[in-house]
């Protein structure tokens, strides 16, 4: 009886595992692999993990023993790649055998992957904004408008998660805000507008969705590559429709 | 030039903070950064952007999969992080730009390009991943061998 709990455990630590993986941004053979191996590490006959964009089936089988089968719905993702790279360490670990399944399960649990403030995430932003304006090869007043842009994009997201809105509307808010910014920049400012802009999506182009899409893909993942390059080309469409929004209610377009 | 790509080394690291990339990690972050625009500039001149995109991402993709080999952590924290560099943003805002000016048929030789663009990085990380886990395979095959000789001798 105590054996069956046990096996219990080993599949709530690598369900809980792959869950964490799925929503911070591994690919979709990454997550069933951590899975597998540490469903073997269990011994039994059959381990079976199947994974999509939007949730994981993982079953447990034995001779021996009744099937287990456990469903987890991914709600949220996002992009977090300390705690891929931590449950990455945990995983290798537990399947080498330098940590015990209890130890796994609780450090799966009380994960903090944690280590910037909201702030420095905030000035991060910006300094993406501000560096890519350089990057582009603009000068330092483009970088400087850029930054302010960056300002503005870290108060529209801001703004959008209190009001709770979808991913679409938050990047075609920000991106509405940056265009509309960099024109009105330009009267005081000698500035040219379209370095500005095209430094200042750059903190919301989808460029981790349009990654994993790629890898997925290429692994044979078909569902969840297209569902990541879908994800990709809306947010592609809301940089787009918002960035000449922008500048058309700016009078962007008299230049 | 030079303060272009030592601008691309910080924006890769200010992505990272965003990302939550392991602090551990961030330097290699800003390299991958760092030595990815340097190509791309490098070719650039020669060959147009579309295949300077396609040499940027190839030097990208192999600096990932050698950084995630040796810190043991997985490709994506390299890869993620790395690529924004690349991630064709300028041409969708050019098309975008065109496409409200009226300009057509500019706005498709934009997006066209962009859909390139897009597409050779796609294939630098494809024709990289292939080659990576074909030399994992052939390592792992070479160790199970070495491993049944040993026992043989035995």
């Amino acid at each position: 009886m105590e054996e069956k709990k046990d096996y219990k455990l080993y599949l709530d630590t690598a369900t809980m595992a792959g869950k964490l993986m799925l929503q911070n941004g591994a690919e979709i053979y990454r997550v069933e692999d951590t899975i597998r191996r540490m469903l073997e590490v269990s011994g039994l006959k059959t381990a079976e993990a199947y994974v999509t964009a939007t949730g994981i089936m993982v079953t447990l089988d034995d001779p021996k023993e009744d099937s287990m089968t456990v469903i987890k719905r991914i709600p949220s993702r996002g992009t977090d790649l300390n705690t891929v790279s931590m449950v990455n360490d945990i995983s290798r670990k537990f399947c080498s055998g330098q940590m015990t399944l209890k130890e796994a399960f609780h450090d799966l649990k009380h994960l903090d992957s944690r280590q910037y403030t909201e702030l420095q995430k905030a000035l991060g932003i910006i300094a993406v904004s501000l560096f890519f304006a350089l990057v582009f090869g603009g000068t330092w007043k483009d970088a400087l408008a850029a930054g302010i842009d960056g300002v503005l994009i870290v108060m529209a997201l801001w703004l959008s998660k209190w009001l709770e809105l979808n991913p679409f509307m938050e990047t075609m808010f920000s991106s509405v805000l940056l265009a509309a910014g960099a024109v009105i920049m330009s009267w005081f400012m000698d500035i040219n507008v379209e370095m500005v802009i095209i430094g200042a999506i750059m903190p919301i182009v989808p460029g981790a969705a349009f990654t994993i899409a790629i890898r997925d893909t290429l692994q044979g993942d078909y569902v969840a590559g297209s569902a990541k390059a879908l994800e990709s080309i809306i947010k592609v469409a809301a940089i787009v429709v918002g960035a000449g929004l922008g500048m058309l209610m700016a009078g962007g377009f008299r230049l | 030039m030079t303060v272009q790509v030592i601008s691309a080394f910080f924006a890769i690291i200010a992505f990272s903070v965003v990302n939550n990339v392991p602090k551990k990690f961030l330097f290699s972050c800003g390299v991958e950064g760092f030595v990815g625009w340097y190509v791309y500039l490098l070719f650039l001149s020669d060959t147009g952007p579309v295949m300077a995109n396609f040499f940027g991402s190839l030097a990208l993709a192999i600096m990932a999969h050698v950084f995630a080999r040796t810190f043991k952590a997985p490709v994506t924290v390299f890869l993620i992080p790395g690529l924004l560099i690349l991630v064709p943003g300028a041409g969708l805002f050019r098309s975008a730009y065109q496409l409200f000016l009226g300009t057509k048929s500019m706005a498709a030789f934009y997006m066209l390009q962009t859909l390139e663009i897009a597409g050779m990085i796609a294939l630098a990380v494809f024709v990289v991943d292939s080659v990576f886990s074909v030399i994992n395979k052939k390592r792992q095959d070479l160790e199970e061998l070495l491993v049944e000789e040993k026992k043989e001798r035995r």
